[in-house]
């Protein structure tokens, strides 16, 4: 018994001693957001800032638009999840209730499209996009969304298969309609996998980089990603500001992780257990 | 199967339909249709045979791009390895749930973010790793970012820093799926914990190490976030990578055909790699 004490003991040092890089960067970007200019530069570094400067936030509100990144983020990230959402569970619902000439040949074609890598289709669909006049607008980077997502699809269409076919059978007994058996049954028995699709496509969505930099060329128009990146060429060496920026643009997802990490631990696990 | 049931089912699945068709066959016919082209977006699209091809192999970035990401690729059984253990130790210990938090956090937050506080802590000189290097071991901090050799390093580092908490996540699921009488056999017969871990632990989940690998090398080839943050967009030879260098053809010069083709190779190279391991799960793969 001793012996596994002692195992129990390094491990749990190993783990402490693990956890330090893995935390100090973030410790160091907040300090940093609250340092002045000259206190970044100070050798050796100070750990903590000597005062505490909050204009570097009220300033950064006036150097870059950073009020518009956050309000595109977040109209990106929740109408990105809420298309999602929608689409994949009406197209799991196709695939897993309701039978079709078409259905085995359409999945494989859904499993082969999961393999695509984004580069392939990433220039024709700027062309598209382009041919559109979506050029410099947000709807290139939510309106595919609500097309469905074919890993998101497979994701949900999982769970959907572990519902009873009785259940479907009974509401037909009863009269009710795909539509009612869709939205009456199948949605308010699988909410938990919905939330976790929706949460991990609002954190995906929010720190998502190439696609915003492809489309969004005037700072207003930017993310909070995109505008970081923006931000960090334009205040080259002022890491006190782009520092504060980081905290910014991390703080919500890391927010809404640990208000909701049960959910995003689950759909990751679950992720890992598709095979 | 009856008629109206066959109507919904494609009723139901029409929003993927359409936007397979729209979003992804549509531009894919289109892009293919590219490779042979010259194009700036603007002008007359005309047909070059295979001179976007050539162009692409004949080219020095190409090569040093493919090198480099081939290289960067490597940072993925460096986390494997690193987050199997964190995931095996932390199930031993008290406190886990905290851990498994800050372990996790470069997983959630942006890569951006994330390169912009390593290129902070990386600075030359007066960063805080090359003060602290300088102040307790009087070492010389080298050119992180700066020094051809170590650029693709420094990256595989961070990659490893931001992966192990989202792979060891996978793989808690993955012993948590392991039948606990094995162990307690094993233990009945006297194996150790370094035995029980070769003999049990590895090949009951070589399954999720698998997909943890697979998963992981597809994201590696298109390395673009951290790659794009840390050379300041100012790219050469030694920094740059294969995403990078199809942004850079396709949405910086506007050669639209070089581009294309530079993207079926990169999808072609991702195939392959699945294939591939398609192939070796079939050796190294034991499912229960």
């Amino acid at each position: 018994m001793k012996k596994s004490k002692l195992i129990t003991l390094i491990a749990f040092v190993i783990i402490l001693i693990g956890a330090i890089p893995m935390i100090l960067p973030f410790v160091w970007m907040v300090s940093t957001s609250f340092k002045s200019l000259s206190d970044t530069m100070v050798f050796p570094p100070d750990f903590f800032p000597k005062t505490i400067r909050w204009e570097n936030y009220t300033e950064l509100f006036s150097l870059v638009p950073i009020k518009d990144w956050f309000l595109n983020s977040i109209f990106l990230s929740v109408m990105n999840s809420i298309g999602v959402i929608v689409s994949s569970s009406l197209v799991a619902f196709g695939f897993v209730a309701l039978n079709f000439k078409l259905k085995d040949f359409l999945f494989t074609l859904l499993l082969v499209t999961m393999m695509i890598p984004f580069e392939a289709v990433m220039i024709p669909q700027y062309i598209l996009f382009n041919f559109f006049g979506w050029i410099n607008t947000l709807y290139p980077l939510w309106v595919p969304s609500f097309f469905g997502a074919a890993y998101m699809i497979f994701f949900v269409r999982q769970f959907f298969k572990t519902i009873s076919t009785s259940y479907i059978d009974a509401a037909k007994v009863d009269g009710a309609n795909y539509w009612q058996i869709f939205y009456k049954i199948f949605i308010p028995l699988s909410y938990p996998v919905l939330v976790t699709v929706g949460l991990l496509t609002f954190i995906n969505t929010w720190n998502y980089f190439l696609g915003p930099l492809i489309y969004l060329n005037t700072p207003s128009k930017m993310t909070i990603v995109s505008g970081l990146s923006f931000l960090s060429g334009q205040a080259l060496g002022y890491w006190n500001y782009i520092m504060a920026g980081s905290t910014l643009a991390i703080l919500p997802v890391i927010v809404l992780f640990l208000i909701a990490q049960k959910w995003i631990i689950s759909g990751i696990e679950l992720q890992g257990g598709i095979k | 199967m009856n008629k109206k049931e066959g109507l919904f089912g494609y009723i139901f699945i029409s929003p993927w339909i359409i936007g397979l068709l729209v979003f992804t066959i549509g531009p894919i016919v289109f892009s293919f249709a590219l490779i042979f082209s010259s194009w700036n977006l603007i002008g007359p699209l005309k047909f070059v045979g295979l001179e976007n091809i050539w162009n692409i192999l004949h080219s020095t970035f190409f090569w040093s791009a493919l090198r480099n990401t081939a290289f960067f690729t490597l940072y993925v059984p460096i986390s494997v390895i690193l987050s199997l253990i964190v995931a095996v130790l932390m199930n031993r210990i008290p406190g886990s749930s905290i851990f498994r938090l800050i372990y996790f956090l470069p997983s959630v937050t942006p890569a951006v973010a994330n390169a912009a506080v390593w290129i902070w802590l990386l600075q030359p000189s007066y960063g805080v790793v090359d003060n602290a290097l300088k102040n307790w071991f009087n070492i010389e901090g080298p050119g992180w970012f700066s020094d051809p050799n170590l650029y693709i390093p420094t990256l595989m580092m961070i990659s490893i820093w931001g992966s192990i908490g989202y792979n060891s996540i996978l793989f808690t699921a993955g012993l948590k799926s392991i039948d606990k009488s094995i162990y307690e056999a094993a233990y009945l017969d006297g194996s150790n914990s370094i035995s029980t871990f070769f003999r049990i632990t590895v090949p009951l989940i070589s399954p999720t190490i698998f997909f943890v690998t697979v998963t992981s090398v597809i994201w590696s080839f298109q390395v673009f976030d951290l790659a794009y943050m840390t050379n300041n967009g100012v790219t050469s030879y030694y920094n740059i990578t294969l995403v990078q260098y199809i942004y850079q053809l396709g949405f910086q010069y506007f050669h639209i055909g070089e581009a294309s083709a530079l993207a079926w190779i990169l999808t072609g190279i991702i195939f392959l790699i699945t294939l591939f391991e398609l192939q070796a799960e079939k050796k190294l793969v034991f499912y229960q």
